[in-house]
Order: C-alpha cells, then sequence, then structure tokens
C-alpha cells in the first residue's frame, strides 16, 4: 500500500479541509454512535453519505464501506439474531428462531459497527494519510514517531517487492509452492528466513545513514510539504469540541433521567 | 521506568520497527499466497519483541495493525491484542524463554494463551462475538449445535490461534539463532540473547 500523492486538491470545500479537522469530525460520529442509539446512527450515515458526495469521494468510499462496514454489519447481526437467546419469540424463519433479546442486541451492535467504522472509513478516504503525518509533526508531534510511521508504509511495498524476488530466486532452485499444504509449509521457511535476514541487516546502514542527516538531534525539524491550518479550519474545530460536549452532556443527564 | 523506556528506544530499535512492521505484512501475504490456514502476521511483532523489548515490541504490534486498518478500519481494534504480544514477547525474552528449544514452546503456549484470551475478549466487546473470518463460521457452527456461546468463542480461537501463534513464536527463534551475534548484541535485548548464546556454545564444547 503505497502512500497515495495527491495531486492538487480541486477547488473543494470539504476535501480542503485540515487532516485534523477531518479527524474531529469524525471523533464526532465515532462518540455519539457510542453513546446514542440506532437512530443517531441513522441520521449520521446520511451525513456522512453527504459529505462523502460533496467532497468528490463517494464512489471509492462507497465501495470500500460496502466491503467493509456494511458486510460487517450484516453477518454480525444475522448471526447475532439467529443464534443468541431471549425470552419471546419475535419471528421464525422455517428452522431458525429469532428472540427478543437477540433482536435488541443484533440491532444494538450493528449500530455501533456502522457508526463507528463508517465514519473511519469516509476519513480515510478523503484524508491523504501522509498530509495527516505532517500535520502531525506540525503540531508538535515527536518527529521520531511521524518517522516510524512513515518509514512503515513506506517500507511495506518495498519489502513485498523483496518478498518476489526471493520466491522468484528460490523457486528456481527447486522450492515447491505448489502442492500439497506439507509442501506448501516447507516453502514458507526459506522464503521468509532471506527476506527478513537481508531486511534487518540493512537496519544498521539505514541507522547509520539517518544518524549522519541528524536525526536524534535536538532542535525542529524543517517539513518539506507544509499542511495549511486554516482560520477556517480551527474555527470549525472549536464549534466540533463543542458539539462533543454537548454530546457528552446530552448523554450523561438522560443517563441520570 | 522511564530510563528503560528511553534506553529501549535507541535508533536501532527505532529503525527496526518499521521493518518488522513489513514483516508482519509479508508474513501474511507469504502465507495468503502459500493458501496456508493460519495468519503469520505477528512474527515480525514477536522477533521486535525478543530484540527490542517489550515497548518497542508493543508498538510494532499496535502499528502494525493500525497501519492494516488503513485498507479496512473493522481490523481496529485487535492492535491491542498485538501491542499485547509485543510486550509479552519482549518480557520472555528478558526473562531468557527464548533461550532454548523447550523454553521456546512454553514462550509460545504463553503468547498463543494470552492471543487467545485477548481475541475473544476483543471479538466480544466490539463486535458482539462474531466478525466475518473463518473462525466466525466455526463459532456460528459450533453454536448452533447447541454449544453456548462463550465455551464457543473461546474453542473457535483456541483452533485459529494456537496453531498461528505457536509457529509465530518459534520463527523469530530460528530467525535469531541464524544471526550473527555482532549484530544481536546491537539491539536493547542483545546482550540476554547473546550470552545465553555463550553458555550454549560452552556447554557443547564441554561435551
Amino acid at each position: 500500500m503505497r502512500i497515495k500523492q495527491r495531486d492538487q486538491h480541486k477547488e473543494n470545500k470539504i476535501r480542503d479541509l485540515n487532516p485534523f479537522t477531518h479527524g474531529l469530525i469524525t471523533l464526532f460520529f465515532i462518540l455519539g454512535a457510542l453513546f446514542f442509539d440506532w437512530r443517531f446512527v441513522l441520521l449520521e450515515l446520511v451525513i456522512i453519505f453527504l459529505l462523502a458526495s460533496i467532497s468528490d469521494v463517494f464512489e471509492s468510499f462507497f465501495k470500500a464501506w460496502l466491503k467493509s462496514a456494511f458486510v460487517l454489519t450484516l453477518v454480525v447481526s444475522l448471526l447475532q439474531m439467529f443464534l443468541l437467546p431471549g425470552d419471546e419469540v419475535v419471528f421464525r424463519l422455517g428452522f431458525l428462531t429469532v428472540m427478543d433479546a437477540a433482536l435488541a442486541q443484533a440491532i444494538n451492535i450493528a449500530s455501533q459497527i456502522m457508526g463507528i467504522f463508517t465514519p473511519l472509513i469516509y476519513f480515510l478516504q478523503v484524508v491523504d494519510i501522509e498530509e495527516f503525518i505532517t500535520m502531525m509533526q506540525q503540531s508538535g508531534v515527536n518527529p521520531t514517531v511521524t518517522y516510524i510511521v512513515t518509514s512503515a508504509l513506506n517500507m511495506i511495498p518495498q519489502m513485498r517487492d523483496r518478498l518476489g524476488q526471493i520466491t522468484d530466486a528460490q523457486k528456481s532452485r527447486g522450492v515447491e509452492t505448489e502442492g500439497n499444504l506439507l509442501t506448501r509449509m516447507k516453502a514458507f521457511f526459506p522464503i521468509i528466513g532471506p527476506v527478513v535476514l537481508s531486511s534487518i541487516a540493512d537496519v544498521e546502514e539505514k541507522s547509520i545513514t539517518l544518524e549522519v542527516r541528524g536525526f536524534s538531534k535536538e532542535g525542529k525539524k524543517t517539513i518539506l510539504h507544509e499542511v495549511e491550518d486554516t482560520d477556517r479550519d480551527k474555527m470549525l474545530r472549536k464549534l466540533i469540541w463543542f458539539l462533543i460536549i454537548v454530546l457528552v452532556i446530552v448523554r450523561v443527564v438522560t443517563w441520570f433521567l | 521506568m522511564k530510563e528503560m523506556f528511553k534506553r529501549d528506544f535507541n535508533t536501532m530499535s527505532i529503525m527496526l520497527i518499521p521493518i518488522a512492521v513489513a514483516i508482519n505484512f509479508i508474513g501474511g501475504t507469504l502465507a495468503l499466497s502459500l493458501r496456508l490456514p493460519i495468519y503469520l502476521d505477528t512474527i515480525g511483532t514477536i522477533l521486535i519483541g525478543i530484540l527490542g523489548g517489550p515497548w518497542i515490541g508493543g508498538v510494532t504490534g499496535f502499528l502494525s495493525i493500525i497501519l492494516k486498518s488503513l485498507q479496512d478500519p473493522v481490523e481496529m481494534p485487535f492492535s491491542l491484542i498485538a501491542a499485547a504480544i509485543g510486550v509479552i514477547a519482549g518480557f520472555l525474552a528478558r526473562s531468557r524463554m527464548f533461550s532454548n528449544i523447550a523454553k521456546t514452546a512454553v514462550s509460545a503456549l504463553i503468547i498463543a494463551v494470552v492471543a487467545v484470551i485477548a481475541s475473544v475478549l476483543i471479538r466480544v466487546i466490539f463486535f458482539g462475538g462474531f466478525a466475518t473470518s473463518g473462525t466466525t463460521v466455526l463459532i456460528a457452527g459450533l453454536m448452533a449445535a447447541g454449544i453456548d456461546f462463550w465455551p464457543a468463542q473461546f474453542i473457535g480461537q483456541v483452533v485459529s490461534e494456537l496453531p498461528d501463534k505457536g509457529i509465530s513464536a518459534f520463527i523469530p527463534y530460528w530467525i535469531i539463532q541464524n544471526m550473527s551475534l555482532r549484530y544481536i548484541v546491537k539491539f536493547p535485548n542483545g546482550r540476554i540473547l547473546v550470552e545465553d548464546f555463550k553458555q550454549k556454545l560452552e556447554k557443547k564444547e564441554g561435551e
């Protein structure tokens, strides 16, 4: 999974928002889904779908959403409905029975999963991860942390290539990757061994390179592509924090009633 | 505690984290492409836990799953399990529980047990016990056959986690056996591991 190089933002009011603003919106929705029931989540879904279409990511968002949150919610709620016990039968479907408690739990879990993961999926579609990481660094997160995350993201495709190379090399030396389970299991070790060992051997070299470039020195680091944080962003974030507090208060109050 | 924290995070270890994360990913990829019935996506976490200590292991585990969830956010809650595995591997290594095959087997068992308990808890708390993996099919099948909720959860997780974590704990052991001592010593846990090696060598020479 490579870091996407976003070309210039089209003049899209939602998409151009600072990654942290997006993050806060996501947090608001997640908290709402945790605090309230399916009615909130339904509203939340409508809003997110709207946001997705305004910010021009609807197609990829919808595909991702279907594959992940939707399928999961469906499977989980169906399984819960039919398998969990309860006191009264709500309806029967052939040999399957649905109990009242099971149905309630199924709806509850469905709304939680939908409510938590849909905003996350939207967030990942609308925000460029690299920008988010840069924003973290700009707001004072230790550059070591941002380095680790960025480097991990970069290293995964690199190592995948190496995996392909070594697999081919070992295959040409007679390692069998097709066949019964035992054969395939035996193929794992001669492939993973060289990949891991050669990657770890690189670590020392990379470590020295970093040190030479002043990695562990104190002081502020400069950034090549800075992320904008406009006044509008800051105001929006204040507004969302306010809404989050309202959310918490409402939840606490309704808990005592 | 803070000194231990700082000492563990030297540049070598920091550099190892992204690589360990990548190892987790390709372990999973390789297992998938060879169509093995186990995930093998915690090899990097355990390896770096042994070499770099519990905190590095924990960070690696956590980060691996977080990055995985960039593709599928539903994985996110499982990051806590991976982090726990990394931490435990680190502490086990510090207590010399990876110095020979027998001890590694015990460590593998401990890690597997932790993984099972954590998996059940996370799955139930976040997803009500079911997800979209093969394990879910197993659990659902067990429950349909009349087994109660909690036993079904545990049995299902044991079947899927025990072989996976068991093997995943042995692979780092085998890898470290094949690394040069000079290199191992550069890592935070290096000294302990090298001392074990030397003891073994002396024993062999004495025979």
